[in-house]
């Protein structure tokens, strides 16, 4: 199912990081490097199925503040970023997209409440069609930070993925697991919802040290080589994963589309190397239920360098 | 709140029941690990009948530059202003909650700035914000004579026409333990003599808002 049009999104992404200018300060770019560890890449269920891989990410944001008035402002980004993956080369991917938030400031000066709404539209392309996907999200959230060095946030996100319509694929057809009621080939074709809280605490010394928290249902895309009628039967989307395919894999993989609930933990470190450079450490963990199928888990460790410009 | 007086030499106590002739006064300001303090101010405290002959003071300018208020401490004289002109290409919001001194500029940016200055008529000390930009920070301290100083990188603050007699001398910083209440000393200046001083101050953490960025990543798959 075509929700959205990708070309225009790309389009639209650099025509806007073109059309930002450096010398003008009301605008400003954001770059970062990250190197990390994935341990379940593909999601798999077991330890057969997980694969871990390191990774490398730069990416570039480009932005634009707008001040409306005294209490509240729009910002319009711009973001294109490539994530590599050393042994896994078929999640390599590069992402592109733009952003618009709204932020009110209850009153003046750093410990004002803040409410924040912010658009997103990005648009991931990666080894093969049917991990191609666009994201559209809209998010919400109110923050406040407090004289003690802490700040504290919470929010609800709505996100809509979609995905180009894809042409039948011979090896599901080949399983023929049932004919007559054939799921879509569709992975990425699905909407989440999600709330989450944030608190961070920052040093006299600049560190700062932050804890999120993120419930998401929705669903996850998940692959296995051991295809069975019973993943078939509780997925709501099954396709071969063109991930594997381009990396020599002695076996077929298969991906597969299933609702779930999601447990998301970060904590994170971040510490100001200069007025404009942070080095964060950060370690993400999700824990992934699907009522009929089990638990997933994965774990990201990243080292990420950030600059602004 | 702890404050150790050093008296080094050169500093000559005397009595006097006159006020004479104008001395110079320099204080050294350092922390307890012996660094030199900066920004820190200085001020003398005239009797009343005697603020006359040091005011008017004259009017200051902080700047808006880079994102940061420059400079970011300063002192004037009860009465005068201070303008605080843009020069970056963004635009600003100065704003304090001071009881000495609340006021708000409306947004303005580059080049329509010049007429935006504020008179501070109570003495005392002025914190400056910027609304948009949540790290920026600066002092304005607002004394009761011209004879007030700020330290310089080397924690040293000098007053030149210093009246000899006794008076009461004033320090405040922004990170003393309780930044509303000053240290006071009386010191008594000697006619013709230099007054050299040295103090210690016991100071807080710096706890600035920080402004270097950090990841935040918003999306999940």
């Amino acid at each position: 199912m075509k929700y959205f049009r990708n070309i225009k999104t790309a389009f639209l992404a650099v025509g806007f990081l073109s059309c930002v200018s450096p010398s003008n300060a009301n605008e400003f770019y954001l770059l970062n490097l990250s190197l990390g560890e994935e341990s379940n890449v593909p999601r798999g269920i077991d330890d057969f199925h997980e694969r871990e891989s390191t990774f490398v990410r730069a990416g570039v944001t480009a932005g634009k503040r707008i001040q409306l008035g005294i209490n509240d402002s729009l910002t319009f980004t711009g973001n294109l970023s490539y994530r590599r993956f050393d042994e896994l080369r078929g999640f390599d991917r590069i992402e592109l997209g733009v952003g618009a938030g709204y932020r009110y400031k209850f009153g003046f000066g750093p410990f004002a409440p803040t409410a924040n709404a912010s658009v997103n539209y990005n648009v991931e392309n990666g080894a093969g069609q049917a991990r191609d996907t666009e994201a559209a999200q809209i998010e919400f959230s109110v923050g406040k930070r407090f004289q003690s060095g802490f700040t504290l946030g919470v929010g609800i996100d709505y996100q809509r993925n979609a995905t180009n319509d894809l042409a039948n694929d011979p090896a599901v057809d080949a399983l023929d697991y049932d004919p007559l009621n054939t799921l879509p080939n569709e992975l990425f074709d699905f909407e989440s919802i999600s709330a989450f809280f944030a608190a961070d605490y920052e040093f006299a010394s600049g560190w700062r040290t932050s804890l999120n928290y993120r419930r998401i249902n929705g669903f996850t895309v998940a692959s296995t080589t051991q295809p069975s009628l019973k993943i078939y039967k509780i997925s709501d989307a099954f396709y071969s994963d063109p991930a594997f395919s381009t990396s020599n894999s002695a076996m077929p993989w298969f991906g597969y589309l299933l609702e779930t609930n999601s447990d998301q933990w970060e904590g994170a470190l971040s510490i100001p190397l200069s007025m404009d450079t942070s080095i964060d450490f950060s370690v993400n963990w999700t824990d992934i239920s699907a009522p009929e199928r089990g638990n997933y888990q994965n774990t990201i460790f990243a080292i990420t360098f950030i600059h602004s410009l | 709140m702890q404050i150790r007086l050093n008296l080094i030499g050169g500093f000559l106590l005397s009595i006097l029941g006159t006020y004479g002739n104008a001395q110079s006064l320099s204080v050294k300001l350092t922390d307890g690990e012996g660094n030199p303090i900066r920004d820190a101010v200085i001020e003398i405290l005239l009797p009343d009948e005697m603020r006359s002959e040091y005011q008017p003071g004259a009017d200051t300018i902080v700047d808006q530059l880079d994102k940061e208020f420059v400079p970011n401490m300063s002192t004037i004289v009860s009465g005068n202003s201070v303008s605080f002109p843009n020069s970056d290409d963004i635009l600003h919001h100065v704003y304090s909650f001071s009881p000495s001194g609340s006021f708000y500029i409306p947004l303005y940016g580059k080049g329509t700035s010049e007429q935006y200055s504020q008179a501070f008529n109570s003495v005392g000390v002025i914190e400056i914000g910027c609304n948009l930009h949540d790290w920026m920070l600066a002092y304005i301290y607002v004394a009761e004579t011209s004879l007030s100083g700020i330290s310089d990188d080397d924690g040293l603050a000098i007053l030149e026409s210093v009246p000899s007699g006794t008076f009461e001398l004033r320090i405040w910083h922004s990170r003393l333990k309780d930044n509303d209440i000053a240290v006071t000393h009386s010191i008594e200046f000697v006619d013709g003599e230099q007054t050299n001083l040295s103090y210690t101050l016991e100071l807080k953490r710096d706890r600035r808002i920080r402004r270097a960025p950090s990841s935040n990543r918003t999306r999940y798959r």
